[in-house]
């Protein structure tokens, strides 16, 4: 429902008036991670830290590399676009050691993934209606 | 000379430009060689920090991820840069995750390090890190070595070339065509028509403006030079007829020191001197008119006088004419003074010897009688009036005997008036030869009257009386005259003496008439005192 009011805002408008939405940030409900500070997300995905405050190895997914999430979320965290995300990581990435997220297609391939991995973090732009992940911070649009 | 001195000018020129110039390179090289080298630092530092900048984005990235590769990456690539002597990252909490530097650095110290501070790519106050590089301080100093060096060189070539253009300038411009002016200056005679040419190329310049004032100059020597010679020709003819006067007029001029010696004499006064005046220019002091004057004293009071009344004095004085003779002359003295110090006696003489001769000649007739030469009457008088005078000083006496020649008139008839002359010519000159001193007289009155005057204040009654016996004996004695007679004759002699027998030369007179009267009457051939009047009375 919200999904088709959605495209047919992006149609009426020709404008992502759905990536204007909050984006939540996962991780596995097992995890014992009950909320991260948007620094502490950031330092994750731009490679900075790769383990949770308790320890645990991060395993951290992208969105599709030029959706319109991933777009939004970068904004969101980092205040840069995506080509300068891209180029930051081009940087790193040459050294071998530091790889980027890992990009899955779409909301329901992250949660799948994070459901499964409990050193998993993720970002959707749906809210998760189960328990099987926890949302540590919501990327409010503004 | 003057060439001399125009080199010596440009030599000077040259010397103070080049010592000017060389001060200047010094000084001047030395400041831009400071500023050159610190703006070449300058520039490496500058260069430095925008390497920084250029690194910046990575290095932040490496030290926010904390990646050593990354990191050495980036200082890898900094020190391929030939400045760069070493480069470090440091992590936020200041431990050192890479650093690198050049071998040859290490003992070099360098002079400034450029911290550069990472901060966070996401977050710009989050520092994560700095940046830490070091110039290689070696090959900045020796680039700014070297580019201070080439500059400081241009600086003083510079310098130099001006310089010595400057030297050549003035050379070709200024000293040449002076030193040619000076040149062409010497060889000039003062005073001829000869002018400086002006070269075209000077026509309207200072060298040419000089050329110009030193050609007025010239004209205006030359025009100095011809007045000069006139006048001087003027002054010649001038002096050469004072010369003339001076040698030829009829006074005698003569020119004296304030000291009294000869300075000038003209040919007329050596004439009239006898002798050859320059000799006296060399002797001292008075010598020249104590030889020349009979009485110097007289011409030396008519200069004193002179002196005195500021004018010309006029007197007739004495002259010695050399081989024993002397001569009159009339000077006219003039002395120049400036006050009291006399700086010139002038002294004109006029010959007047002859006239003197005639006054005197004039004088004597006068007082004296023809025939016999002896004092008239007149002088006679005189000479007894003064006589009185003196002794009425002196307080002696006088004594006048008047003496008449008995029978005189009959020589005169019978023999004629010569023979009667030749009598009485004789009978005055036994009475000259009774006179004994100049101070008594021997005189004719007149006829066959003939007076005697004795001034002696020792004469007494007795000695006056002796004088006439004497007389009378004299004139007693046989006589030859020129025809061939010989005649007897006698006189009477009346005596009166000053003061008994009167105090005037009448009275005197009228005294010795009296007695001579008496003596007459009484048988003639005698002599009688005046009256009351004896000498030894008193």
């Amino acid at each position: 429902m919200m999904r088709s009011l959605c495209v047919l805002a992006l149609i009426l408008t020709a404008m992502p008036v759905c990536a204007r939405g909050d984006i939540f940030v996962i991780v596995n409900a097992a995890n014992p991670v009950a909320a991260l500070s948007q620094k502490e997300v950031l330092d994750i995905y731009m490679g900075r830290k790769r383990a949770f405050p308790s320890g645990e190895y991060v395993l951290s997914f992208d969105q599709a590399r030029d959706g319109v999430v991933r777009e939004q979320f970068y904004r969101m965290l980092t205040g840069m676009s995506l080509s300068q995300v891209n180029g930051y990581w081009s940087r790193l990435m040459f050294t071998g050691q530091l790889l980027p997220p890992q990009p899955l297609p779409d909301d329901s391939a992250v949660l799948d993934v994070v459901r499964r991995n409990t050193g998993a973090i993720g970002y959707v732009e749906t809210p998760p209606s189960d328990n099987s992940v926890t949302v540590i911070l919501v990327l409010k649009q503004g | 000379m003057a060439m001399l001195t125009i080199s010596r000018l440009q030599t000077r020129f040259v010397l103070l430009l080049h010592i000017g110039a060389l001060l200047f390179s010094l000084l001047a090289g030395a400041i831009a060689y400071q500023l050159a080298f610190q703006r070449a630092l300058a520039q490496s530092e500058e260069a430095i920090e925008r390497l920084c900048l250029t690194v910046k984005t990575t290095a932040a990235i490496a030290a926010y991820v904390d990646n050593r590769d990354v990191a050495k990456d980036v200082v890898t690539g900094l020190l391929n840069n030939e400045i760069v002597q070493s480069a470090r990252i440091e992590s936020s909490s200041g431990g050192t995750m890479i650093e690198q530097r050049k071998p040859e650095g290490e003992a070099i110290g360098a002079a400034f390090a450029v911290r550069c501070p990472l901060y966070s790519p996401f977050d710009a106050r989050e520092q994560v890190g700095n940046l830490i590089i070091k110039p290689n301080q070696r090959l900045i100093t020796g680039n700014a070595r070297t580019e201070a060096t080439i500059q400081v060189v241009i600086l003083v070539a510079q310098v130099a070339l001006t310089s010595l253009l400057s030297m050549v300038l003035v050379s070709v411009l200024l000293s040449r065509p002076i030193g040619q002016l000076a040149a062409s200056l010497r060889g000039l005679t003062p005073g001829s028509s000869q002018r400086l040419p002006v070269p075209p190329r000077h026509r309207r310049d200072e060298i040419g403006v000089l050329i110009r004032s030193s050609n007025e100059l010239l004209e205006a020597t030359e025009s100095a030079f011809r007045e000069e010679r006139r006048l001087r020709a003027e002054m010649e003819e001038m002096e050469r007829q004072y010369r003339r006067i001076f040698d030829t007029t009829s006074a005698g001029i003569l020119v004296l020191n304030g000291d009294g010696r000869l300075i000038n004499a003209n040919p007329t006064l050596m004439k009239m001197i006898g002798r050859d005046a320059h000799a006296y220019r060399a002797s001292d002091g008075l010598a020249f008119l104590n030889e020349v004057f009979v009485h110097p004293e007289q011409a030396l009071e008519l200069v004193r006088r002179s002196l005195e009344q500021r004018r010309v004095v006029a007197q007739d004085l004495e002259l010695h004419q050399g081989g024993g003779n002397t001569g009159w002359v009339h000077g006219l003295i003039s002395v120049h003074a400036v006050g009291e110090q006399i700086e010139l006696i002038e002294a004109v003489l006029y010959d007047i010897t002859d006239r003197k001769r005639k006054e005197s000649e004039v004088r004597h007739l006068a007082e004296h009688d023809v025939l016999t030469g002896l004092k008239n009457r007149h002088s006679s008088e005189r000479f007894i009036e003064n006589a009185l005078r003196e002794a009425a000083q002196n307080g002696s006496s006088v004594a006048v005997m008047l003496i008449d020649l008995d029978s005189f008139k009959p020589v005169n008839d019978m023999l004629g008036h010569a023979a009667g002359d030749e009598v009485l010519v004789a009978v005055a000159a036994q009475l000259r030869g009774i006179v004994r001193s100049s101070s008594d007289l021997a005189g004719r009155l007149g006829g066959d009257e003939f007076v005697l005057v004795v001034c002696d204040p020792t004469v007494d009654v007795a000695g006056i009386s002796r004088v006439a016996e004497q007389l009378l004996h004299l004139i007693g004695q046989p006589l030859s005259l020129a025809n061939g007679s010989t005649v007897a004759l006698g006189a009477s002699i009346g005596i009166a003496c000053y003061p008994a027998a009167g105090a005037t030369c009448a009275e005197l007179i009228r005294a010795a008439d009296a007695a001579m009267y008496r003596v007459k009457c009484s048988g003639k051939n005698g002599f009688a005192f005046a009256e009351g009047a004896a000498l030894a009375d008193h």
